[in-house]
């Protein structure tokens, strides 16, 4: 998806996730806001993020990695 | 003037675009897919977004993605060149919705003009002349036979449900009208379900002759000549040429000037082009593209007039920076479209190119997006370079030509360059004595040689 990409559901608010978090499959990981609308990228198993490569507010393009979810 | 533009395409035109672009001052957005990452288009543009993996509907022509792009990047118009979305009223349409400019037509005419039936009504209307026949569908002999006479032999009976060639009789005369409309409304009946079949005059030897026109979509509006594209394969042009060897001054000026009154009763926006049938003096109108054309260069040598920066101009509210009696034609071009296929079966040949050396010298241009090291991927077009020659004369001209296309070496893949070097040596090319059909008959003909 190309857009801009979130890292908290809104401006100063805690994010959803950090390096180290443990996660749940279907946890909102980040937004990636296109076109006015918010996307909420879902992760696709569980496991622990170890590396966060986005910065919040970062515009984002087709295939760029977000994150390293182990 | 805009600051940036997204350009929403790929390959040479993608490189076309972005040149206008440059000239202007303006910044420029390319986009691409995961197999393009690698292409010139991206690597000379200011910014590049990766829109989509390489299937062209997950990436050229995924919209929400081309918006997404033209947002994070700041673009405020985007040129969609040819092909992909250049003729989509709903991308035209949602762009306007969010304000971004779209370089081309209004959605509207895009639409109507997209519509063949629509097509031709608006152009009839217009004072535009289309191909006689019958105004809708014909039941009885009689009746066919009273509508024959008045158009002339010989005709076409056509399914009104057709396509494809299918239900498609042929009457030379009276004599053979009767059995051409029974065997077409039996074919049209089976292939079809419906045995409606229409009368349209029949042209066996026309060739391809088009109109350019520019307008300001405000009701000023001009036209740059014609292009004689007759030269085809499979509907697909692969020779242009400007003037046609068909027209002379007055012709020329008087479908052009019927053709920029039409735009102008239209309020017709950016570039356009009208399509014609022409044979025995007379145009019969196919249909007309609101896009930028793959040819337009052909235009662009004889009149010395950049389409794309008069595009770009007036998508961003200037007026036309030409008047019909500021545009002249001067000497004579020719394009050649150079595709990356074998050049007798057109099998299409993707690969690395090991070696490039494209011709130069006065009056050759090269509008193309390839490299040496390169290598042409395997999902889009065959396109790979149109090499575009001007001379003082059409001699001079195919004299050019004829020396460019030996200077030109594409090697590690293979290319239609040895057939256009055939076809500039060929009698009748060098008369300029060809219609539609050609070069399918020149290429039936050396295949049978073998």
């Amino acid at each position: 998806m190309v857009g801009t990409a979130y890292l908290a559901p809104e401006p100063g608010a805690k994010p959803f996730i950090e390096e180290g978090s443990e996660v749940t499959a279907g946890q909102t990981l980040v937004i990636v806001e296109a076109m006015k609308t918010m996307n909420a990228i879902p992760a696709p198993r569980a496991g622990k993020v170890t590396r966060i490569m986005v910065e919040d507010g970062q515009p984002v393009e087709f295939g760029e990695p977000l994150l390293i979810l182990e | 003037m805009f600051d940036k533009i997204l350009i929403a395409n790929r390959g040479e035109i993608a490189l076309r675009v972005l040149r206008a672009c440059k000239e202007l001052g303006i910044a420029t957005v390319a986009v691409h897919s995961t197999a393009d990452a690698e292409a010139m288009h991206v690597k000379l543009a200011d910014e590049s977004v990766c829109v989509g993996p390489p299937p062209a509907r997950e990436s050229y022509l995924n919209i929400p993605s081309l918006l997404a792009a033209c947002e994070i990047t700041g673009a405020e118009a985007v040129h969609p060149g040819y092909g992909f979305l250049a003729e989509n009223a709903r991308f035209a349409e949602i762009l306007r919705d969010h304000g971004i400019k779209f370089i081309g037509p209004a959605p509207e005419h895009i639409r109507l003009m997209g519509d063949k039936i629509e097509a031709k009504r608006t152009a009839k209307r217009l004072g535009i002349p289309v191909v006689p026949g019958s105004e809708g569908g014909v039941t009885s002999d009689a009746e066919a036979l009273k509508i024959a006479r008045a158009i002339g032999f010989p005709v076409l009976v056509k399914a009104a449900a057709g396509g494809g060639g299918r239900g498609m009789k042929v009457a030379q005369d009276e004599g053979s009208l009767s059995t051409a409309l029974s065997t077409a409304r039996s074919e049209a009946k089976a292939a079809f379900g419906s045995d409606a079949v229409y009368l349209e005059k029949f042209l066996a030897h026309p060739r391809h002759i088009e109109i350019q026109a520019l307008g300001d979509g405000r009701g000023k509006a001009v036209h740059l000549g014609e292009r004689d594209c007759s030269l085809q394969r499979r509907h697909q042009k692969v020779w242009e040429e400007s003037p046609s060897p068909a027209l002379n001054a007055e012709s020329r000026a008087k479908i052009g000037e019927r053709v920029a009154a039409a735009m102008r009763e239209l309020k017709y926006l950016s570039a356009g082009t009208v399509e014609f049938l022409y044979q025995d003096s007379e145009f019969y109108f196919i249909e007309m593209n609101t896009r930028l054309q793959v040819e337009h260069p052909v235009t662009e040598m004889i009149t010395g007039i950049d389409l794309v920066n008069e595009q770009i101009r007036i998508a961003a509210g200037n007026p036309l920076s030409i008047t019909q009696g500021d545009i002249a034609f001067d000497g004579h071009a020719i394009e050649c479209r150079v595709n990356a296929e074998n050049p007798r079966t057109f099998a299409p040949s993707p690969g690395r190119i090991s070696y490039y050396y494209p011709p130069g010298g006065l009056g050759v241009r090269i509008d193309s997006a390839i490299y040496q090291g390169y290598t042409i991927p395997p999902f889009y077009d065959s396109l790979i370079g149109k090499l575009i020659v001007h001379g003082k004369t059409r001699n001079e001209c195919l004299s050019r030509l004829r020396r460019s296309l030996d200077e030109y070496v594409v090697d590690g893949i293979e290319t239609t360059l040895p057939l256009f070097r055939a076809l500039v040596r060929h009698r009748e090319i060098i008369d300029g004595n060809y219609d539609i059909h050609w070069l399918e008959r020149y290429l039936a003909g050396a295949d049978s040689a073998e």
